[in-house]
């Protein structure tokens, strides 16, 4: 691939609540657009391009938004474009804004979105209607018994348990209870996990994220246009890869990636540490900030990330690897467990990237994290983006 | 459409909250493999896969090309009523507009098939929400139970214990 060094020169999140509590939609996106140009000591002149992240927008009621929020974005008179991949759609954005500078179409781009996802109360009834009609729309299916059969299946593959994503769910509050912006800021303990009531076996209401709202933005620049006021993170690889829309195909003999894993994931992520040059990403990085909006996915994501073999990341969180003070540790945000608003949520994941590689992470700060991992999954657990965030630049491009 | 909070007692402080729903109809259209699967369920009582003709994987459903391969698929392959389950989980969330919980959901791969199809599970006790019951777990050999009157849709078809 032959193309420019991106950093992120700039970061803005709103503080992610309950809906009723959050400003209105176009709102949270200037907000959080002009965090972020503050952050980088720019004005919306400087900015040549705008991505804008909605995901379904059935969530906050509003169709075709990104037509209602063009001044909001600040992309008035300037090339616009909406990315959606569900709840990657984030990390897909920038994605879309690293190849605009990467490819030399812009110097600089703003990416941002917003989301309010219990702006009607009815998200399951929603998430209902994203199943073919014709073979799924029968059955009474949601994105929660979706991931509940991609946990119950890691439990079979490697003798899993409840208890395994309980502490995953317990790491991740305590995690978020030093996050501002975290929408819930509570520890929980392991048995308040397992005495959570189910949603759908084996998930537990306290292995679930919240419904949250607010806004998140970046700005994306190229070397060239760089202020010397700036700290930048260098976008040093991305990757990104699907699997099938079909769940049903991902089992049996022939499978590619058995659903039970995070084998789309894997693969998204050894194209971006390929770019890096991360062959040993047990060793190599430093922190990650993983897209996981149920407790068993983290699990999963740990092992397709390369951080640990296959099945070995339950026994792990119980040894405490991917805490705070953990060799690796996963999500000092708190993850998607604390905070997801679904258009941004994986954004978050890498704005939280560029605060850990900054050092400006305060209570959640990995100490010296250098080389960062930050990814984002949507559609039927489907889409996974990745991105690699170090100090400095160490493109292999 | 109506609002709610904008009587002169509303004060600066309150969210003003204006309601809105949405009431829409679709009449999706069936692709021509999927019609003849649905048509030969509800007329013949029996589940069929489609053959991909270069990686010879059976699919059901039933598509009309092969997502791996790219080709379209050709030769209809008749399915056991029999088979195991590959995934599930039980409900216990109460979602508006959708059945009461609990319910099972299961992905069963047929005898026969490369690929399995979500369907639910009935006559199963789920009653006890912190333990599946023995019959709904993976690599358990299942029924597919047919409707006597049976409409088109896939809920003329569930799965049941086995015997």
């Amino acid at each position: 691939m032959n193309s420019r060094p991106v950093a992120a020169v700039g970061v803005g999140q709103t503080r992610f609540t309950n809906t009723a509590e959050a400003a209105t939609y176009p709102e949270l996106l200037r907000q959080a657009t002009q965090t972020a140009l503050a952050d980088a000591g720019l004005g919306m002149d400087d900015i040549d391009a705008v991505v804008f992240a909605l995901a379904p927008e059935s969530l906050m009621g509003i169709n075709h938004a990104e037509r209602w929020c063009v001044e909001a974005i600040g992309a008035a008179g300037k090339p616009v474009l909406r990315v959606q991949t569900g709840g990657a759609t984030g990390m897909s954005a920038v994605h879309a804004g690293y190849h605009h500078v990467a490819g030399g179409a812009a110097e600089r781009v703003l990416v941002v979105g917003a989301d309010r996802v219990r702006e009607s109360g009815d998200a399951q009834q929603i998430f209902n209607k994203i199943w073919d009609p014709i073979y799924e729309r029968s059955m009474a299916h949601t994105t929660i018994s979706l991931i509940a059969m991609s946990a119950s299946r890691y439990m079979w593959l490697y003798n899993s348990t409840e208890e395994d994503m309980a502490r995953v769910s317990v790491k991740a509050h305590k995690n978020g209870a030093n996050n501002p912006n975290a929408h819930i800021r509570r520890e929980v303990t392991i048995d308040e996990v397992l005495e959570s009531r189910y949603l759908a076996w084996p998930l537990k209401l306290l292995d679930t994220c919240p419904q949250s709202a607010g806004g998140c933005a970046t700005v994306l620049s190229s070397k060239e246009a760089l202020e010397p006021s700036q700290d930048p993170a260098w976008i040093s690889g991305i990757g990104m890869s699907n699997d099938t829309y079909w769940v049903g195909d991902r089992i049996g003999p022939k499978l590619i990636y058995d659903y039970g894993d995070g084998g789309a994931l894997e693969a998204a992520a050894r194209q971006a540490y390929e770019q890096a040059g991360i062959s040993d990403p047990a060793k190599e990085v430093d922190a990650v900030e993983t897209y996981a909006s149920f407790t068993p996915v983290e699990l999963h994501n740990a092992e397709a990330l390369g951080l640990c073999a296959l099945g070995t990341a339950g026994p792990l969180f119980q040894e405490g690897f991917f805490d705070m003070d953990g060799q690796i540790p996963l999500n000092p945000s708190g993850g998607v467990i604390c905070t997801n608003p679904i258009s941004v949520t994986a954004m978050v994941r890498f704005v939280e990237g560029v605060l850990q590689i900054r050092g400006t992470a305060e209570a959640r700060q990995v100490k010296g994290a250098e080389t960062v991992v930050t990814t984002g999954s949507g559609g039927s657990h489907q889409f996974f983006p990745v991105s690699v965030l170090t100090r400095e630049p160490r493109s292999a491009n | 459409m109506t609002t709610k909070q904008d009587s002169p007692q509303s004060t600066a402080t309150e969210p003003w909250i204006v309601d809105q729903h949405w009431d829409i109809t679709y009449q999706h259209v069936a692709d021509p493999v999927a019609a003849q699967f649905l048509r030969t369920m509800r007329d013949e009582g029996k589940l069929t896969g489609i053959r991909c003709p270069k990686c010879e994987r059976v699919l059901i459903p039933p598509r009309p090309f092969c997502d791996r391969c790219f080709v379209e698929t050709e030769g209809w392959v008749d399915l056991p009523p029999e088979g195991v389950i590959e995934l599930f989980t039980i409900v216990h969330l109460r979602v508006k507009g959708l059945p009461d919980p609990p319910y099972a959901l299961v992905y069963v791969r047929p005898d026969g098939a490369d690929t399995a199809i979500m369907n639910y599970f009935r006559g199963a006790d789920l009653s006890n929400a912190a333990e599946p019951p023995a019959e709904v777990r993976i690599g358990e050999r299942v029924g597919i139970k047919f409707a006597d009157e049976r409409t088109g849709r896939m809920t003329d078809f569930w799965y049941e214990p086995l015997g």
